[in-house]
C-alpha cells in the first residue's frame, strides 16, 4: 500500500544562503495494505513532515526539495497532485481547526464527499453513519466553531473518515481528546479498519495507544527509521526509546522493572494484560 | 477560534430561507439604489429598510449595534471631514483659515455618511443571513467557478475569524502588560505595530494550513462536485426577485425620469 523510498525533504529555505536542513533523511518504509503503522518519535523527528509527504501534500503545495520516491497503492506521489489522490489517502492534521471551516458540522463532513462528486443519497449516509459513529449527532446543525477541543477533533476525524480512503494518516489523532473521546475514535477507526480494510498510520504519542492498536511501530529519529517492530517487542527497549525522546507505556516499565529484579520475563504493555499475567503468576 | 466572530446568525427566517442568488440581486439593486441617490430622505429610507429586514429575520438588535459601533468611526470621519474639504456653493457659515463650512457641505456629509450606513446594513443582510455552503452554491449557479466561489466564502469566513485572532492576540499582549490605549495618537499606534504583526504572522499560518487541508480534502479533484442540499428556486424566490426588480425599476425611473434625489435636501 504504501512504499517510501530513499526519501530525503527539506522543506524551502528561510534565507536564498541558508541550504534547508533535511527533515527526513534518508527514509525507507513499507506498510502493507490493512496494516496498522504506529509512527513515534521526538519532536522535529519528522513525523508530522512523513503525514504530509504520505499525501501528496509535500512537496506540491509546501514547496521544498525532494529525493526518492513515495508510492501510494501504485501512484507515485511526485505525478499525482494532492486533490487526485483524496480517494486514497485521508490526512488528519494535528490541529482540528485548520481543516474545519465550513458552516456547521454536518456541512464539514459531506464537503469532501461532495468533491468526490458523490450522489447526494450516499453522502447523506455517509455523514449520518459518521456522526452517529463519533458521537456527534446532537450537534449535528451546531458551527464548528462552537464545539469543544474534543469534539472538534472528533468532527476533523469523521470528515476524514466519511470518504473512505484506503490510508488512513493521522497525524496525533488523539491529541487533545478526553478519555471517553479517545475510546470513541480508537473505536471507530477499529471498526473502519476492520469492516474496510483500511491501511492506517498513525503519529501518536501516546503509548497506550500504540499498544493496544498498531500492528507495528516504527520510531523516527534524525529524519529516518531508527527503530521499527512490534510494539510488544519496542516497548520493552526502555532505553533506546528513551534515548529518542519516545513515552513508554506505564505497564511495560512496571514489566521491565520486574523482569530486572525478578529475573521474569513478563511482556505485557495494557493494564488488562497485567492483571492476567500478575494473577496467573501469583496464582 | 470562537465562532463569537461568525458573521453568518443560523436562524429560520424567510431571509434565511430565500434562495443565496435573489439576496446577491437584492443587495445588489438596493446598493445600486444607495449609490444612485443622494437624497437623505431616501437614503434614510433605505437604512430603515435594512434595519426592518435585519430585523425580520430574527437578527438581534445587538448585532445591529455591533455594526453600528463598528461603522461609528468611518461615519464620523465622513461627517467632519467632506464638509470641511468638500463644502459645495453657498455661503461660509464659519471659516477656519482656508477652512469653510456651508450648509450644502453639511447636508453632502450627511448625505454620504447615511449612504455608507445603508450600504453596510444592506450588505449585513446578505452576510448575516446567508449560510456561506449556499452563498457559494449561489455564486458557482451564476456562473463562478467553484474555486472561485469558494475564494469568496472563506474570505467571508475569515474575515472575522482574523478580527478574532486580532482580539484575541490583543487581549493576550494586554493581560501581559502590554498597554495600547494610553498616551498620544502616535503612542497608540506603535503600541499596535506588534499586535497586528503577530494577527498578520497568525493570518498567514492559518491561511497555509487551510490551503493545505482543502487540497487533503479534494478540492480539485477530479470529478464532477455535488451537493448534500442543493439550491432550488422556489415560487417565493420568483416573487421577490419580481418584486426587488420592479421597485428598482420604480427607484431607477424616479431618479432618472423625475430628476428626483439628485442633491441631498
Amino acid at each position: 500500500m504504501v512504499v517510501v523510498e530513499g526519501v530525503r525533504f527539506a522543506y524551502p529555505p528561510l534565507s536564498p544562503e541558508v541550504p534547508a536542513p533535511w527533515v527526513i533523511d534518508g527514509l525507507e518504509l513499507t506498510v502493507r495494505a490493512g496494516e496498522w503503522l504506529a509512527v513515534m518519535g521526538a519532536s522535529d523527528s519528522g513525523k508530522t513532515t512523513l503525514c504530509l509527504l504520505l499525501a501528496g501534500l509535500a512537496p506540491h503545495l509546501t514547496g521544498g526539495e525532494m529525493t526518492g520516491r513515495v508510492v501510494i497503492a501504485g501512484r507515485d506521489t511526485r505525478h499525482h497532485p494532492p486533490p487526485a489522490l483524496a480517494d486514497t489517502v485521508g490526512l488528519l492534521f494535528q490541529e482540528p481547526e485548520a481543516q474545519l471551516f465550513n458552516p456547521t458540522v454536518e456541512a464539514e463532513v459531506a464537503w469532501g464527499l461532495e468533491n468526490l462528486g458523490l450522489p447526494p443519497a450516499e453522502i447523506r449516509a455517509r455523514v449520518d453513519e459518521m456522526l452517529a459513529l463519533l458521537g456527534l449527532d446532537l450537534v449535528r446543525y451546531r458551527a464548528p466553531g462552537q464545539l469543544s477541543g474534543g469534539e472538534k477533533k472528533r468532527l476533523a476525524i469523521a470528515a476524514v473518515l466519511a470518504m473512505r480512503p484506503a490510508l488512513l494518516v493521522l497525524d496525533e489523532p488523539m491529541g487533545g481528546l478526553d478519555p471517553a473521546g479517545r475510546a470513541q475514535v480508537l473505536a471507530a477507526l477499529s471498526d473502519l479498519r476492520h469492516r474496510d480494510s483500511a491501511t492506517i498510520v498513525m503519529t501518536e504519542s501516546d503509548p497506550e495507544a500504540v499498544a493496544l492498536f498498531a500492528d507495528r511501530m516504527v520510531v523516527l529519529g534524525e529524519g529516518r527509521v531508527a527503530l521499527a517492530g512490534k510494539p510488544r517487542d519496542l516497548f520493552l527497549q526502555l532505553d533506546r526509546l528513551s534515548a529518542l525522546g519516545v513515552a513508554t507505556p506505564q505497564m511495560a516499565r512496571l514489566a521491565t522493572a520486574l523482569n530486572r529484579r525478578l529475573g521474569t520475563d513478563f511482556d505485557f504493555l495494557t493494564v488488562d494484560e497485567a492483571k492476567t499475567a500478575l494473577g496467573e503468576c501469583l496464582g | 477560534m470562537s465562532s463569537r466572530f461568525d458573521f453568518f446568525l443560523a436562524r429560520d427566517s424567510w431571509l434565511h430561507r430565500l434562495d443565496p442568488r435573489v439576496k446577491l440581486w437584492l443587495v445588489g439593486l438596493a446598493g445600486l439604489t444607495g449609490l444612485i441617490y443622494k437624497q437623505i430622505a431616501v437614503l434614510a429610507a433605505l437604512l430603515v429598510l435594512a434595519h426592518l429586514l435585519l430585523l425580520s429575520a430574527q437578527v438581534p438588535v445587538a448585532r445591529m449595534r455591533w455594526l453600528w459601533v463598528r461603522l461609528g468611526p468611518l461615519l464620523g470621519m465622513i461627517l467632519v471631514l467632506q464638509p470641511l474639504f468638500a463644502p459645495g456653493p453657498g455661503p461660509a457659515l464659519i471659516r477656519l483659515g482656508f477652512l469653510r463650512l456651508t450648509v450644502s457641505g453639511l447636508l453632502d456629509g450627511v448625505s454620504f455618511a447615511l449612504r455608507a450606513a445603508a450600504l453596510a446594513f444592506v450588505a449585513a443582510i446578505l452576510f448575516l443571513t446567508t449560510d456561506p455552503v449556499r452563498l457559494v452554491q449561489g455564486l458557482v449557479r451564476l456562473g463562478l467557478p467553484y474555486p472561485w466561489g469558494l475564494t469568496v466564502g472563506l474570505a467571508i469566513r475569515y474575515l472575522p475569524t482574523t478580527y478574532g485572532l486580532f482580539v484575541t492576540i490583543s487581549e493576550a499582549q494586554q493581560a501581559r502588560g502590554w498597554i495600547v490605549d494610553q498616551g498620544g495618537l502616535g503612542r497608540r499606534v506603535r503600541a499596535y505595530l506588534p499586535i497586528l504583526v503577530a494577527t498578520v504572522i497568525a493570518a498567514l499560518r492559518l491561511s497555509n494550513n487551510l490551503g493545505l487541508a482543502l487540497a487533503a480534502r479534494g478540492l480539485g479533484y477530479p470529478a464532477r462536485r455535488t451537493a448534500l442540499h442543493d439550491i432550488r428556486f422556489t415560487a417565493s424566490d420568483w416573487l421577490v426577485t419580481a418584486l426587488v426588480g420592479l421597485l428598482f425599476g420604480a427607484a431607477v425611473a424616479v431618479r432618472y425620469g423625475l430628476g428626483f434625489g439628485a442633491r441631498p435636501w
